[in-house]
């Protein structure tokens, strides 16, 4: 073996042990905050308020948790909480689309009942 | 220089960690155990693996993270959290089945509304067609049922007209008959032959057949009333020819009512020798003049 390449099989089987421990030194999440900030407001737009309340107000909460955590650079609780929020709002997304699913199906199932009976009085 | 040994070192070290990792993956810890079997249950569920693909995936990744960080020996409160993120995802998946389910029913609701209508106004179009048709069937009838009536009104002014003119006919021929002439005062008949014996005011036996017509006459014309005036001729005195042809036209008159023409239909008038139709210094003129004459009015 050359003493080049010698060298260089060392760095690489010290590279994962490097990044291990650049992992506990926890850099501040600032694209988590960012997602869970964009899902939020998407939630809302979609009419979770009414129609998610519980989910809705649990990623609110989560992400002021997250942004507290931030200012008092508790990384990696910022990073949960932020994570949570995200999943919150996607949760509260979710069940506002079902809420608005069951509207249209119901009112068009009632639509769709008078005209039957419509269509019944006309034949007789 | 970085000798072999310390190469072999190295691998050592790493293969000792992979060992750890590898005794923690062999015994999963309960959040992933849970997480694992509610995962495993929503991508059973055929709803959800139809319905909410994108959904499902990412719930699996956050299980598999949640297994990977399990295996690493994440702490309690790391594990606790992925587990949450995991649950929520699972949910999230289960939801937006609900959510695809609900939306597909409506799909299909209102394809079913469109030929439910679709249906409605062909059959509408159809009555109103058929209504049309029966319309116009009852408008040839109406129509048949006027052209019958117009030659029903027709057939009775012709038969109208028809009677009219017989009955104008027997009229005329009626009067014919009563040797009548129209003069202002109405159509007179003069009774002149034989009816009276000189000097008498009885009915001779051959007067019947000229009362007779007469009497028919005013049988069948009850809106018919009659004038009869006595005549005479200028032999005797004034006083005394009005007396007598006063007699006579009441004789006239008794004939027709004890015939059964009421009386009230009869007036009588006696005007002796005032009103000649002919000379009297002839026995033929006075004959004449011996006469009764029946004025037929309204």
């Amino acid at each position: 073996m050359r003493p080049k390449t010698r060298r260089r099989i060392y760095l690489m089987l010290q590279a994962p042990l490097f990044a291990g421990l650049a992992a506990c030194a926890t850099p501040p999440p600032h694209q988590a905050v960012a997602r869970a900030e964009s899902a939020l407001v998407a939630a809302e737009k979609a009419g979770a308020a009414e129609d998610a309340a519980v989910s809705l107000r649990r990623s609110r909460d989560e992400l002021g948790k997250a942004e507290r955590s931030m200012e008092a650079e508790s990384y990696d609780e910022a990073r949960r909480a932020a994570e949570a929020a995200e999943v919150d709002a996607h949760h509260a997304m979710a069940q506002a689309r079902r809420a608005e699913a069951r509207r249209s199906f119901e009112e068009l199932d009632e639509a769709t009942r008078a005209l039957q009976e419509e269509i019944r009085h006309d034949q007789r | 220089m970085i000798s072999d040994d310390a190469i072999r070192t190295q691998l050592l070290t790493i293969a000792a960690v992979g060992a750890l990792l590898g005794a923690c993956a062999h015994e999963p810890g309960p959040i992933a155990v849970k997480a694992r079997q509610e995962y495993k249950a929503a991508a059973e569920d055929p709803e959800v693996q139809r319905l909410a693909g994108v959904e499902l995936h990412e719930a699996q990744q956050a299980v598999e993270s949640l297994e990977r960080a399990d295996r690493r020996g994440e702490d309690e409160v790391e594990l606790k959290h992925m587990g949450y993120l995991a649950q929520r995802r699972i949910e999230i998946a289960r939801i937006a089945a609900e959510g695809a389910e609900l939306e597909a029913r409506t799909k299909s609701l209102g394809e079913e509304r469109t030929r439910m209508q679709l249906e409605a106004r062909k059959r509408e179009v159809r009555e109103a067609e058929e209504r049309a048709e029966a319309a116009e069937a009852e408008v040839d009838a109406a129509q048949d049922e006027a052209q019958l009536m117009e030659l029903d009104v027709a057939a009775a002014r012709a038969d109208a007209a028809e009677e009219r003119a017989a009955s104008a006919e027997k009229q005329l021929e009626e009067l014919r008959n009563l040797n009548a002439r129209q003069t202002d005062r109405g159509l007179v008949l003069t009774l002149t032959s034989g009816l009276f014996a000189v000097d008498r005011a009885e009915l001779q036996p051959g007067a019947s057949a000229e009362l007779d017509r007469i009497h028919a006459y005013l049988s069948s014309h009850e809106d018919r009333s009659v004038t009869i005036e006595g005549h005479t001729d200028s032999q005797g005195t004034d006083a005394y020819n009005l007396d007598l042809s006063r007699r006579r036209a009441q004789a006239v008159a008794d004939h027709l009512i004890g015939r059964g023409i009421p009386t009230t239909r009869i007036r009588v008038e006696g005007l002796g020798e005032a009103r000649p139709i002919a000379p009297n210094d002839t026995p033929a003129g006075r004959q004449q003049n011996r006469r009764v004459e029946v004025v037929i009015t309204r």
